[in-house]
C-alpha cells in the first residue's frame, strides 16, 4: 500500500455519488428478442476487428459450456456447434441503453449511458436521501431488474470512473456495492481490480501481462514517469482518472421533446362527426408515434385553429404515463363535443408532453408485454377525472399539524406521489390519538352542562335534542400555532371524547380556558365509529 | 280456413319463441346468480353462516345507519380492512359528496385510528347524486380494486330511481371484481345482495374500553338469512368479535388494547393536570 503515498488528495468528489449499472447480458437479450433466439441454446454476439470476428458477449449458458469473450467465432462454433451468433449492432444497443437511462430519471434527473459498454450511470448526488439512501436505491434497481430477469452489477462511488470500474470488474458488484465510506477504503478496493479496469488496448494489456502486472496493485510501486515511458501517457491518464485525480464526467441523456400529430385541411372542417373522425385519426397517429419511440405521456393538448386564425385548446391528463391507442381514444372520446369550430377548422394538432419512459424495465426489453398497458384501475380513474373533473378525484396526504383540519391535505390524483407518504409508519392505530371517523365542517356549537368549568360536560343540547353523557375521556389540549397569523384569534381547545346514553360517540371541544378567564364555548366536531 | 290455420301457426311460433327467450333469460340469470364468487368473511361465525360464507364480492351491499353517527362508516371500514389485507396492493374507492352536511365527511386521521392506511384510499367527490352514482357504477365495473363505497345521501328518497339504480349497480358489480358498499341513511333494501343496519352498541364491560361497539343487523340477504348481534371492532388487530352478551372477546386482545391506550385514559381529569402546552406538544 505504499502507492497511496503518491495519490494526491482529491476533494472535488466529496459528497458526490454515482451509481453505475453494468448490464452484461443486455446486448444478447436485445438480439435474442429481435431474432427470436431459443433460450435453451448458447448464444453470443461478435464483432469484427482487423478482419477477425471475435465474440464480445456471451450468455450464461455459453459461459458455463466453456466459451469466453475474446475467442474467435470459428473457435466458438468449433466448441459449440449449436451456438447462436449474431453481429453486434451498437446503435440498437445504444438506443435501448438510452431508453433505460431515461427510465432511470425516476431516481435522478442526471443519468446517462456508457459509450464503451452495456452500462448506464445515475448521478445520485443530493437525491439519494429521497429514497432512504443509496442502499435503498440499489435495492430498488436490483428488484426491478430481477423482475425482468436481467442480471445487473451495481456499484456506487464518489465519482464516475470508480463506480464504473467497480461495477464492471468487482465481483461484489453482483450483489450491489457501495463504496462511499472513504477515499482510502475506495482506493484499496480499486487496487484489487484487474488492469483491464484501466485500459482495453490489446497491446498495452499484452505488455502488462508479460511484465506480470495483472492487478492495479502490482504497478503501484512504479512512478508515473516509469509508467508513462513503458505504457504510454494514456495509461497514466487512465490511472489518474480512476483514482479521482482527473474528473471525467460523461454527458447525460437529454430531455425528450414533445410529440405531435397535426392535420392541415384544404377546406375548413366542422360538425361533430367530422371533428370526431379528425381526432380519432390524429390519436391513432400519436399513439403509433409514441409506441414506435417507446415513450409514454401524461399530458396531452388538443388544439385547433379556426378560419379566422383564432385558436382553441383542450388539455387532458392521465394518472400515469400512457401510450396505448385504446386509452387515448377513451381520453379524447368526448373532446369533439367540446370544440367550438365556429365557421370551420383549418389546422388541428394533438401534442403529447410530460413524456417519460416510466415503464418497467421488463417492458423496455419486451419480456412482459402486458406491462406496457396500464391497469384497468388507472383507466377508470382517468375516465372519472375526465367526466367529473380532475379536482374531483383525490388522495389525502398527512401534514404535521395537531389541528385536525390542518392535519391532512387533499390533492388531485396526478399532482403528488403517494409512495412518498406512508400513514402507518408511526404505528397506525396502535399509537394514534383518538380521532373521529367523520368530521363536521364547520363544527357545530352546542350548549352544555358541566360540573366544573374544566370538566367534560354531563349533558349537552345539540340539534334540538338533549343528550345525557354517560362517559367521557380527555382532555386533549391543542393550542393555536402562535407563529401562524391565521391562528392569531384562535383559542386553545380541550378535546373530549364522549358517549351518550344511546351509544353515540362524539368528539367535542371547549374553545377557551376558564383559568385564563376566557369565554368558553363548546362545539361538536365529529363522530367516532 | 287456411288463413286461420296460418295465424294459429304464427301465434304458436311466437309463443314458442317467447318461451325459448324466457328460458334462455332464466338460464342466464341462474348462471349469473350461481357463479361462485369470492367472499369476504367477517370472522364472525354466525354472520358468516347467515351470509352463506361472507360478503359476496361482485355484489353491492347496502349498509345503513343514522346520519348523525359514525357507526355505519366504521363498520364498512372494518370490513374494508379485512379486504385490504387480502388485496394488499389494490386501492379503495370512496365516492362521497363534496359537502359533509349533517353526517360530516370521512376523516383520514379517523381511518388511520381504525388501523387502515388512508394512503390507499382514492376519494371521488361529486355533489350531484346521479353523477356520484355514475362514478360508483364505473368503479364497480373495474377489476383490481379492493373495495368501493358510495354515500348515497338522499337518493333513496325516490323509490323508482332507487330501484333503477339498484338494478344498474347490480349489473355493473357483476362485470367487475370488487365488493361494493352503499352507505347512507335507512333505505329500502331493493335488489341489493344484502342489507344491513348498524347502530351504536352499548355492550361494553369496562368504562375505559373505547373500542367501537356496534349493534349490527343483517336485515335482508339474497343468499342467506337475517341475523343480528352486537359486535366489537378491535383497531389493533382489525378483528371483529361478538360482544360480551353474545360471546366473550379474547382476553389477550383486550389486555393489549387497554395497555396501549393507557395514555388516553384521562378520565374526568382537570385540564390543568395534563401537561399539554399551547402548541399542542406534550410536556411530560
Amino acid at each position: 500500500m505504499a502507492g497511496f503515498a503518491v495519490i494526491s488528495g482529491n476533494r472535488r468528489s466529496a459528497g458526490r455519488c454515482y451509481i453505475y449499472l453494468y448490464l452484461p447480458t443486455l446486448p444478447i437479450r436485445r438480439m435474442g428478442r429481435q431474432l427470436g433466439w431459443d433460450s435453451t441454446r448458447p448464444a453470443g454476439i461478435y464483432q469484427t476487428e482487423n478482419n477477425i470476428e471475435k465474440v464480445t458477449f456471451l450468455c450464461d449458458l455459453a459461459r458455463a459450456q466453456g466459451l469466453c469473450p475474446g475467442m474467435s467465432v470459428a473457435d466458438a462454433r468449433a466448441r459449440q456447434p449449436d451456438i447462436q451468433l449474431a453481429l453486434s449492432d451498437r446503435n440498437a444497443d445504444r438506443a435501448v441503453l438510452s431508453a433505460l437511462a431515461r427510465w432511470a430519471w425516476r431516481y435522478s434527473p442526471r443519468t446517462g449511458t456508457d459509450n464503451s459498454g452495456p452500462g448506464l450511470w445515475i448521478d445520485m448526488t443530493g437525491a439519494s436521501h429521497l429514497y432512504g439512501g443509496t442502499d435503498k436505491v440499489i435495492d430498488d434497481i436490483k428488484k426491478r431488474c430481477h423482475l425482468a430477469e436481467l442480471p445487473v452489477w451495481i456499484a456506487a462511488a464518489p465519482y464516475y470512473a470508480a463506480a464504473r470500474a467497480l461495477a464492471c470488474h468487482d465481483r461484489a458488484a453482483a450483489q450491489g456495492l457501495v463504496a462511499l465510506s472513504g477515499r482510502r477504503a475506495l482506493l484499496s478496493r480499486l487496487c484489487e481490480l484487474p488492469v483491464t479496469a484501466l485500459t482495453t488496448d490489446n497491446d498495452t494489456l499484452q505488455a502488462l501481462s508479460q511484465a506480470g502486472l495483472r492487478r492495479i496493485v502490482h504497478f503501484l510501486p512504479l512512478s508515473q514517469a516509469e509508467l508513462a515511458v513503458r505504457y504510454g501517457p494514456d495509461f497514466v491518464r487512465g490511472w489518474a482518472v480512476l483514482r479521482g485525480d482527473h474528473d471525467e464526467s460523461p454527458a447525460p441523456v437529454t430531455a425528450l421533446q414533445p410529440v405531435r400529430a397535426t392535420r392541415s385541411w384544404p377546406e375548413p372542417v366542422a360538425g361533430y362527426e367530422t371533428l370526431a373522425a379528425m381526432i380519432a385519426e390524429m390519436t391513432d397517429e400519436l399513439a403509433a408515434t409514441l409506441t414506435r419511440r417507446e415513450l409514454a405521456a401524461r399530458s396531452f393538448e388538443l388544439g385547433w385553429q379556426r378560419t379566422d386564425s383564432t385558436t382553441g385548446r383542450l388539455y387532458f391528463h392521465l394518472s400515469r404515463p400512457g401510450a396505448d391507442k385504446k386509452i387515448l381514444h377513451r381520453l379524447f372520446c368526448e373532446a369533439a363535443g367540446q370544440i367550438d369550430a365556429e365557421f370551420g377548422i383549418d389546422y388541428s394538432w394533438i401534442q403529447a408532453y410530460r413524456l417519460s419512459v416510466d415503464r418497467p424495465v421488463t417492458a423496455l426489453l419486451g419480456t412482459e408485454s402486458e406491462a406496457l398497458s396500464s391497469s384497468q384501475t388507472d383507466h377508470m380513474l382517468d375516465i372519472l377525472a375526465i367526466k367529473l373533473g380532475p379536482e374531483k378525484v383525490r388522495r389525502v396526504y398527512p401534514r404535521a399539524f395537531w389541528h385536525i383540519a390542518d392535519s391532512t391535505v387533499s390533492q388531485p390524483l396526478g399532482s403528488a406521489d403517494a409512495s412518498c407518504h406512508n400513514w402507518l409508519d408511526d404505528g397506525g392505530a396502535a399509537f394514534s390519538a383518538p380521532r373521529p371517523i367523520r368530521l363536521l365542517a364547520p363544527p357545530e356549537a352546542v350548549h352544555v352542562v358541566a360540573l366544573m368549568p374544566d370538566h367534560p360536560p354531563a349533558m349537552l343540547v345539540w340539534r334540538r335534542r338533549s343528550l345525557k353523557i354517560v362517559r367521557a375521556t380527555g382532555p386533549e389540549r391543542v393550542g393555536p400555532r402562535w407563529w401562524d397569523p391565521a391562528h392569531a384569534h384562535m383559542k386553545t381547545r380541550d378535546y373530549y371524547r364522549i358517549e351518550t346514553e344511546s351509544g353515540q360517540r362524539l368528539w367535542i371541544y371547549r374553545s377557551g380556558l376558564a383559568e385564563r378567564e376566557e369565554r368558553c364555548e363548546w362545539f361538536v366536531e365529529g363522530y367516532f365509529a | 280456413m287456411a288463413l286461420t290455420h296460418g295465424r294459429g301457426n304464427e301465434f304458436f311460433c311466437q309463443k314458442n319463441h317467447k318461451a325459448a327467450a324466457f328460458a334462455d333469460l332464466k338460464a342466464r340469470i341462474h348462471a349469473q346468480e350461481h357463479t361462485d364468487t369470492a367472499r369476504l368473511s367477517l370472522g364472525l361465525g354466525l354472520f358468516d353462516r347467515a351470509l352463506s360464507g361472507g360478503f359476496a364480492c361482485q355484489h353491492v351491499h347496502l349498509v345503513t345507519g343514522p346520519c348523525d353517527q359514525g357507526s355505519a362508516s366504521g363498520f364498512v371500514l372494518a370490513l374494508l380492512r379485512r379486504q385490504m389485507a387480502v388485496c394488499t396492493d389494490q386501492p379503495v374507492i370512496w365516492c362521497a359528496p363534496d359537502y359533509g352536511g349533517r353526517s360530516g365527511q370521512l376523516c383520514a386521521e379517523g381511518i388511520r385510528a381504525l388501523g387502515l392506511d388512508p394512503g390507499r384510499f382514492i376519494f371521488v367527490h361529486e355533489n350531484h347524486p346521479v353523477r356520484l352514482m355514475g362514478a360508483f357504477e364505473e368503479a364497480l365495473q373495474t377489476t383490481g380494486i379492493a373495495g368501493i363505497v358510495a354515500e348515497y345521501a338522499m337518493l333513496a328518497s325516490k323509490a323508482d330511481q332507487w330501484s333503477r339504480w339498484a338494478q344498474r349497480l347490480r349489473r355493473a358489480a357483476r362485470a367487475g371484481s370488487a365488493v361494493g358498499f352503499l352507505l347512507g341513511p335507512p333505505a329500502p333494501s331493493a335488489s341489493f345482495e344484502s342489507s344491513w343496519s348498524v347502530t351504536p352498541g352499548t355492550d361494553y364491560q369496562d368504562k375505559y374500553d373505547w373500542r367501537p361497539c356496534w349493534s349490527v343487523s343483517l336485515e335482508a340477504s339474497r343468499t342467506g338469512r337475517p341475523h343480528a348481534a352486537n359486535v366489537i371492532y378491535d383497531p389493533l388487530s382489525g378483528r371483529l368479535s361478538a360482544a360480551v352478551s353474545d360471546s366473550a372477546p379474547t382476553a389477550a386482545s383486550d389486555a393489549v388494547y387497554m395497555q396501549r391506550h393507557a395514555q388516553h385514559r384521562f378520565h374526568f381529569q382537570p385540564a390543568a393536570r395534563q401537561g399539554w402546552d399551547d402548541a399542542g406538544m406534550m410536556l411530560a
